[in-house]
């Protein structure tokens, strides 16, 4: 059982612990902590500068990430990053307007598709 | 020479107080083991009220769910509101098959739950993360 693991994706795991978690040498490990909304703001603000793609990732699409974090991950090198982002609906709208516009055209689909069905649901 | 870890075990069950008696001695860690048997005791130990005015505050709980006088859910209630027991971790103790129980108690605060019987192998595992984590 690898409760590091486990801990980290908690929302009862105190944050002096998820801060410590954050510091793992485990990438699953550092990228449940990216994804928990309980992380503070600050950690996740370190994490969004890790080397593995699939922590940004989960940094960029977790809804309590700070704002200017999502501004500098939505320009991020990783194509996979952007796509992440171009897939949620919680996105700020002009982040998904410049995604839709991406270099990448799959990135840029995905976030003209999310956009598109935020219309759609707004409108209903 | 490793610190000892100060547990409190909330069991009614004499029989399953023995089991966690055993994997702790099983689990080869040096645990201090303070044990309570219902839900109110678990309350005033953890409260410091007498008899447990001296009481220090243990590295981790492990709480039965299924007790007299207060349950698990119950003791969840009337602790996590104490500033000292916030961030104490506490893991719940069931042989229910329920979701409901154990989601019952994540929303709680429990930071994890063990299925009983408790087993000295997967005890072992989770006290030394607890150690390396939380002190």
């Amino acid at each position: 059982m690898d409760f590091y693991y486990i801990f980290a994706g908690s929302p009862n795991t105190p944050q002096r612990v998820l801060t410590r978690l954050a510091l793992s040498g485990q990438q699953k490990v550092r990228g449940r902590i990216a994804e928990n909304r309980e992380t503070p703001a600050d950690i996740l603000q370190v994490l969004a500068g890790d080397e593995n793609w699939e922590v940004r990732a989960s940094v960029a699409t977790n809804p309590r990430a700070p704002h200017e974090v999502v501004e500098i991950l939505s320009r991020d090198e990783n194509a996979d990053v952007r796509y992440s982002m171009a897939e949620c609906y919680h996105m700020p709208f002009h982040v998904l307007d410049r995604l839709a516009q991406d270099e990448n055209p799959y990135v840029a689909e995905r976030a003209r598709m999310t956009l598109e069905e935020m219309f759609v649901r707004l409108a209903i | 020479m490793n610190k000892f870890i100060e547990v409190l075990l909330v069991e009614d069950s004499p029989a399953d107080v023995r089991i966690a008696e055993e994997a702790i001695i099983d689990a080869g860690m040096n645990v201090n083991l303070h044990v309570v048997n219902d839900g109110e005791a678990a309350v005033r130990y953890l409260t410091q009220q007498a008899p447990y005015s001296d009481a220090a505050t243990p590295d981790i709980v492990l709480l039965d769910l299924n007790m007299p006088k207060m349950n698990g859910h119950d003791v969840l209630e009337e602790i996590r509101i104490q500033n000292n027991m916030k961030d104490v971790p506490i893991v719940l103790l069931t042989a229910s098959e329920s979701c409901d129980d154990v989601e019952k108690a994540h929303s709680l605060g429990i930071n994890y739950y063990l299925r009983k019987p408790v087993q000295g192998p997967g005890l072992s595992e989770l006290l030394t993360a607890v150690q390396s984590l939380w002190h």
